[in-house]
């Protein structure tokens, strides 16, 4: 497997017989296409294609008419249009966040569409849990008693702890690993802006488990979960999410793997 | 030599528009022309720029066109269309008001006599 990395201009000097400008901004062409497949549509990719040649050919234009080369004036159109991964990604930041379609993603981004769909199904799975465990049993709802001693009632003191059984600590490793899978699977698919989606998501959720977990007292779980998702699901699900949107763009934009079939 | 800085997305929109409004032009013009009017300070980056275009024709403020080119290419002329001038009119008048409002504030501090008074008389 060999590595197709970001595109490189041909040396300077090169002349018409060495280098060939069509195939050049050809190959600059496909390098800055490259990483949108997939995410943006093809109608949009060959359009930003041929306005980019239409930009560098004209750029080429001027050039040969103040006297250089054609190679060279290719070479030179090419630098001053920029960095291929660069272009290709400003591109993809930008329709990332303003143009996908589709109503809410629209609205409000893809990077916070993502974030709401992970997080929020991974909040709700820990949050349905408890509520079975304590529910599912026994449908009879808590009532709120006005006096101090069916207050107290609810409310013992101290509150007591989680009851430790294999359930609880399944549950724990569900509440460590969820918000880094959520995280990561954000970052995967946003690529950008997913660490500052994942907070805003995420706080809101902590404030719906937050309350939750009020509802449920005097049993703890549901508040233990709200603070696990304070201290544990924000900072790790946003640094999980910038760590995959980084990665997934250093793969798409700089370290495209090519495959090559074994002969 | 380090290009000038990048334009933010609302920016980069009153500049499309402001180029727009003074003739059809084609992406790389419109971005030329903005450096060429700016001397270089502000610099439109191409992976911003064409993504703000086709926003903007979607939106129905501007309005593109496949003209002949030079040979047998063909060239994506952008012109402003009416709901587009409308919108224009909007954020320039938005960024008079702002500007003008950053302005009062900056000219204020800006001149001595003024920012000592106000220490002198406790205004400060």
């Amino acid at each position: 497997m060999g590595t197709a990395k970001v595109f490189r201009l041909p040396p300077k000097g090169l002349d018409q017989n060495e280098g060939n400008p069509e195939a050049l901004i050809e190959d600059y062409l496909d390098h800055m296409c490259a990483p949108l497949t997939g995410i943006v549509p093809y109608s949009r990719r060959s359009r930003l294609r041929k306005e980019a040649r239409n930009d560098i050919e004209q750029c080429v234009e001027v050039r040969i008419l103040d006297g250089e080369s054609p190679m060279e004036a290719t070479r030179s159109a090419i630098e001053e249009y920029g960095d291929s991964h660069v272009v290709s990604e400003q591109f993809l930041e930008e329709w990332l966040r303003y143009l996908p379609k589709g109503g809410v993603a629209r609205n409000i981004g893809l990077p916070m569409s993502y974030a709401t769909v992970f997080f929020t199904q991974a909040s709700l799975w820990g949050l349905i849990w408890i509520q079975l465990k304590f529910f599912g049993s026994d449908p009879e709802p808590y009532t709120f008693g006005l006096s101090p001693g069916a207050f107290r009632e609810i409310y013992p003191e101290p509150l007591p702890l989680p009851q430790k059984s294999w359930l609880w600590f399944a549950f724990l490793v569900y509440v460590f690993v969820a918000p880094l899978i959520a995280g990561w699977l954000t970052g995967w698919k946003a690529l950008t802006g997913a660490a500052k989606s994942v907070v805003t998501v995420m706080l809101l959720m902590t404030s719906l488990c937050f309350m939750a977990g009020t509802l449920m007292l005097p049993q703890t779980e549901g508040l233990w979960y709200a603070v696990a998702q304070l201290v544990w699901w924000v900072p790790a699900g946003a640094l999980t999410a910038h760590l995959a949107g980084v990665f997934a763009r250093r793969r798409r934009f700089r370290f495209q793997p090519v495959r090559r079939k074994k002969s | 030599m380090k290009k000038g800085k990048p334009l933010s997305r609302e920016h980069a929109i009153t500049m499309v528009l402001a180029v727009l409004s003074e003739g059809p032009r084609h992406g790389y013009e419109i971005g030329r022309e903005v450096e060429k009017i700016t001397d270089k300070r502000i610099h439109f980056n191409h992976g911003t720029l064409y993504p703000v275009l086709h926003a903007l024709e979607e939106e129905g403020c501007i309005a593109s066109e496949w003209v002949a080119a030079a040979g047998d290419r063909q060239r994506c002329i952008y012109h402003l269309t009416e709901h587009g001038r409308t919108e224009f009119q909007k954020y320039l008048s938005a960024w008079k008001s702002f500007s003008g409002a950053v302005n009062e504030v900056l000219s204020r501090v800006e001149n001595p006599f003024t920012a000592l008074g106000g220490v002198f008389y406790g205004h400060g």
